[in-house]
């Protein structure tokens, strides 16, 4: 009996372990493929280009290799190296292949963290040059795209080379900076692909450039380049539209429900400035119809603000001087917002999400203007109504020198 | 022809084994019997009385040297033997073995011997024997006056508060200890001797009318079925009481703490005490018991609910760490941030093995690290550790033999191996370790998903007693799990006993020894 329940269990473990492996649609390759992570190269940047002399695609990675290692006695060697790969070929697949080929370790794609596409390549199609990017299993939908304005997406790797800097910190630490200005909110794959497949709304990217600065060595002065931020692409039709600039580029996020922290200087009665520190937003859309038609939008946002700084000496802690300075606020605020929808209306284009937040606000009204939504969208009445608060004074009521101007008077 | 020579070797040994002094243990009971059988051991004391100086009446009184204590057996046996009054006027023999059962002979501990064997064991476990040639009748007193060692705090399970009273190797010392703790005529405290020759006294101890009684006689059973063979472990009681017998998984648990013996014992399990051995055995047991400390029980519920999660989360940990480090560093390295992707890149620089030799290699050190340690005195013992740890380690990586991420991880799987109180589950977890990670390096993480559902497919299929060894994780429709398993019940709400063991009454009522 004992050895007959042995064999019953071992039949049993054999069945369970059949199943695992058939329902995992296993064939040929049962076991994955083993690779050793010292032989793998992991590239955290990608950059998709169009060559403009030949038309072929060209594609280079970037990584780095040795991070800081402990050298002992507390001390650490840094000894980085940033390698660029770089290949050119037919298809952006064909030029990774060549890519892959030239490296001496197998080059790595799924810590792909950036993918930059050239404005070149942008221009000519950018479903084109999207498309292995959205079809690689091995590429995370989390990853980040931008698109290089006015140049190529390899001269913004090699514009961070020159500096010694590795472009992934560089984009890091800018994507950081720019978050607190309110400039740039970034867009993953996955969200790209959301837009692309969203009918009535184009696909806005962030963009970058290569910026210009000039720095004194010795007695000359030089001109070398950074990287910047430069507003963000639009692109309809699967190509590259316009751009909104990077200074309307605050008044784009006020509208898409984007800005999480940024710095407004108003001026108060004295004519000096006051600093108001953002610190929350929140835009609602709401519809007019008429029946079924949409007679007009109004953008309602909300914001919320700290007194950051104030350069005047008189007592600004009253109700009549806060509602001057939340006056301005709003009034610079509907200005950027304002500036913002009417060249989105001028182009013609959706790229403020305002179709995507109608249908997602009055869907069954929607049924009946989608189709003839890029009609009505640049002839819409849209109004921006913009509602400040401030929140904190902190305790100084009173500032420095206050008494002593009074005095004065 | 080899093979055959051998059985027939073995099988002469066996002959052989056929003691011929077997055949005097029938013979009647005297003092040349005895002097026959046992004249070549020097430490067995024979010595003639005559009782109350009556040349008419005499006995013979046998003892081991050293097994007996002599202030007892001067001042309560031999003393009334020879002055005590009411044994001057007996006339014969019988009359004067009644009187002495009736209580002439002030020993409280006495019991009349009427055949030789029964004799010779009494003798042999710390008896006096007296012999009375003419009835061939012996009374044995037990005078139990060899050394033992006082009762301790446990050598191998701590304990920061709570009871600090341990068993030790004195069977009658143990049982007393249990019925300190367990005052009731419920307890049962029943002697099996095994071993032809050890004669070891194995006492299985419960509560009458609560633990369920297919699993005493089931134990009792097996016990009686070896009481042929000499034993000298608790291994071996072990050994006769698993149920899966290649199963590495424990069965039992062994304690050397009375409190939580006697805690199981009230919760309807079977407590076994062994003769010569300070672990008790606890059975039946499920898996979660091996992961419970007795000193969840002597802190807050919550904070010892915290310190059991932990234990089955480290658990996991030390069965899985070096298997999944092996599969994220050769199969699957998009699962881990690219910061530490890249740091691993740059310490297994120049490293000539691949990870699995790497992680095999530390494995097995740290394996002999810890037998080394386990073997050696004390005091030489860190030494190894110190030196196999620290210097050995740093030098492996220093001379890229080892990458400093590997000795990282098997060290956090040893660590969190130790936070498993059973040892043997430890070992258990320690040798499924190495299993786990041939899996992994076959077939990455879905190797590992194999191996785990091998090892839980084992486990699901352990009963011990009736008791499944997962349960109340995969049988009893979940009842249990939130009450003395994964968390701690708060001693308020806890009033049923563990229902896995199908005790007779399921009701604790507030008992709570633990």
């Amino acid at each position: 009996m004992t050895k007959l329940r042995t064999v019953i269990n071992g039949m049993r473990l054999i069945g369970i372990l059949l199943i695992i492996s058939t329902m995992l649609g296993c064939s040929s390759d049962f076991f994955p493929i083993k690779r050793e992570i010292d032989q793998t190269e992991m590239v955290q940047l990608m950059t998709i280009d169009k060559c403009n002399e030949t038309g072929l695609v060209e594609v280079a990675v970037v990584n780095k290799t040795g991070m800081e290692t402990g050298g002992g006695e507390g001390a650490s060697q840094e000894n980085e190296r940033i390698n660029v790969l770089s290949g050119i070929g037919e298809t952006a697949y064909e030029a990774v292949r060549n890519l892959k080929a030239d490296s001496d370790k197998v080059v790595f794609f799924s810590h792909l963290e950036y993918f930059i596409i050239g404005e070149s390549a942008a221009k000519e199609n950018f479903g084109k040059y999207f498309d292995i990017i959205s079809r690689d299993p091995e590429l995370r939908f989390t990853s980040k795209i931008y698109i290089a304005k006015e140049c190529m997406a390899k001269d913004l790797v090699h514009v961070t080379l020159a500096q010694d800097k590795y472009i992934v910190d560089r984009l890091k630490n800018m994507e950081d900076d720019e978050r607190v200005l309110g400039r740039i909110s970034e867009v993953s794959i996955i969200e790209v692909i959301q837009m692309l497949n969203t009918p009535n709304i184009a696909t806005v990217i962030p963009a970058l450039r290569r910026s210009e600065i000039q720095e004194e060595i010795s007695t000359e002065y030089l001109p070398f380049y950074d990287l910047a931020t430069a507003g963000y692409a639009i692109l309809k039709d699967f190509q590259l539209h316009d751009y909104i600039e990077e200074s309307s580029a605050r008044g784009y996020n006020f509208v898409v429900n984007k800005v999480k922290s940024t710095p407004i200087s108003v001026k108060d009665h004295t004519g000096e400035y006051v600093a108001l520190d953002l610190v929350g937003a929140e835009t609602k859309v709401k519809g007019h119809f008429k029946g079924k038609k949409l007679t007009g939008v109004t953008f309602e946002t909300y914001v919320q603000s700290n007194i950051g700084e104030q350069h005047s000496r008189v007592n600004l802690i009253t109700k009549e001087r806060l509602a001057e300075i939340k006056e301005k606020q709003e009034k610079i605020i509907t200005e950027e917002m304002e500036k913002v929808i009417k060249f989105s209306q001028e182009i013609g284009t959706d790229c403020i999400e305002l179709g995507k937040r109608l249908r997602m606000r009055y869907p069954f009204k929607w049924d009946h203007i989608e189709n003839e939504w890029e009609k009505i969208f640049p002839e819409i009445d849209i109004k921006v109504k913009v509602i400040a608060k401030i929140n904190r004074t902190y305790e100084i009521n009173k500032p420095s020198g206050y008494e002593l101007e009074q005095y004065e008077k | 022809m080899f093979w055959s020579k051998i059985k027939k070797e073995q099988s002469q040994i066996i002959k052989q084994d056929h003691n011929p002094e077997d055949d005097i243990i029938d013979k009647a009971i005297s003092t040349d019997t005895l002097v026959s059988l046992l004249s070549d051991s020097e430490d067995i004391i024979f010595n003639h009385i005559i009782v109350n100086h009556d040349m008419n009446v005499k006995l013979t009184v046998v003892f081991v040297d050293g097994m007996v204590d002599s202030l007892q057996l001067d001042n309560d046996i031999l003393k009334p033997l020879i002055q005590e009054k009411a044994l001057s006027f007996v006339q014969d023999e019988k009359e004067l073995i009644n009187r002495i059962l009736l209580g002439s002979v002030y020993h409280s501990h006495r019991m009349r011997c009427d055949t030789l064997s029964e004799c010779i064991d009494r003798l042999f476990t710390g008896s006096v024997l007296l012999v009375f040639d003419d009835t061939h009748t012996a009374i044995a007193y037990e005078s139990k006056g060899y050394e033992k060692r006082a009762i301790t705090e446990p050598t191998n399970e701590n304990v920061l508060k709570g009871s600090k009273e341990s068993f030790i190797e004195v069977l009658h010392v143990n049982t007393a200890l249990v019925r300190k703790r367990l005052p009731t005529h419920d307890l049962k405290v029943s002697h099996i001797y095994i071993g032809k020759r050890t004669k070891t006294a194995v006492c299985m101890v419960y509560l009458k009318n609560i633990a369920n009684t297919d699993i005493v006689n089931e134990i009792k059973n097996r016990l009686e079925s070896i009481a042929e063979n000499d034993i000298f472990s608790s291994g071996q009681i072990e050994a006769v009481l698993k149920n899966k017998k290649y199963s590495i998984f424990p069965e039992q648990i062994y304690t050397e703490k009375v409190d939580k013996f006697s805690s199981a014992v009230l919760e309807g399990r079977v407590g076994i005490l062994i003769d010569g051995v300070p672990n008790a055995i606890i059975t039946p047991v499920d898996i979660s018991s091996q992961l419970q400390a007795s000193e969840d029980y002597a802190s807050h519920f919550i904070t010892s609910s915290f310190s059991r999660i932990l234990r089955f989360i480290s658990t996991f940990i030390s069965l899985t760490l070096p298997a999944a480090y092996i599969s994220i560093t050769s199969y699957h390295q998009e699962m881990i941030p690219t910061e530490l992707a890249v740091s691993i890149i740059e310490s297994k620089k120049g490293v000539p093995f691949s990870t699995f030799i790497e992680v095999i290699m530390m494995l097995l050190a740290f394996e002999v690290l810890l037998e080394a340690g386990l073997r050696l005195p004390k005091a030489v013992g860190q030494a190894v550790s110190i030196v196999g740890a620290l210097v050995v380690g740093e030098a492996a990586i220093t001379a890229k033999i080892l990458s400093p991420g590997v000795v990282i991880i098997i060290s956090t799987a040893g660590i969190t191996g130790f936070v498993i109180p059973s040892q043997d589950m430890s070992n258990a977890i320690r040798l499924l370790r190495f299993v786990l990670v041939v899996f992994s390096v076959l077939g990455g993480l879905f190797g590992i998903s194999i191996g785990l559902i091998i090892i839980l497919y084992h486990l699901c299929s352990i009963e011990v007693f009736g008791v499944p060894y997962m349960s109340p994780f995969v049988s009893m429709e979940g009842k249990g799990i939130f009450e003395d398993t994964l968390f701690r019940q708060q001693w308020s709400k806890a009033k049923k006993r563990p229902p896995n063991i199908s005790t007779k009454d399921s009701i604790a009522k507030g008992e709570t020894v633990k």
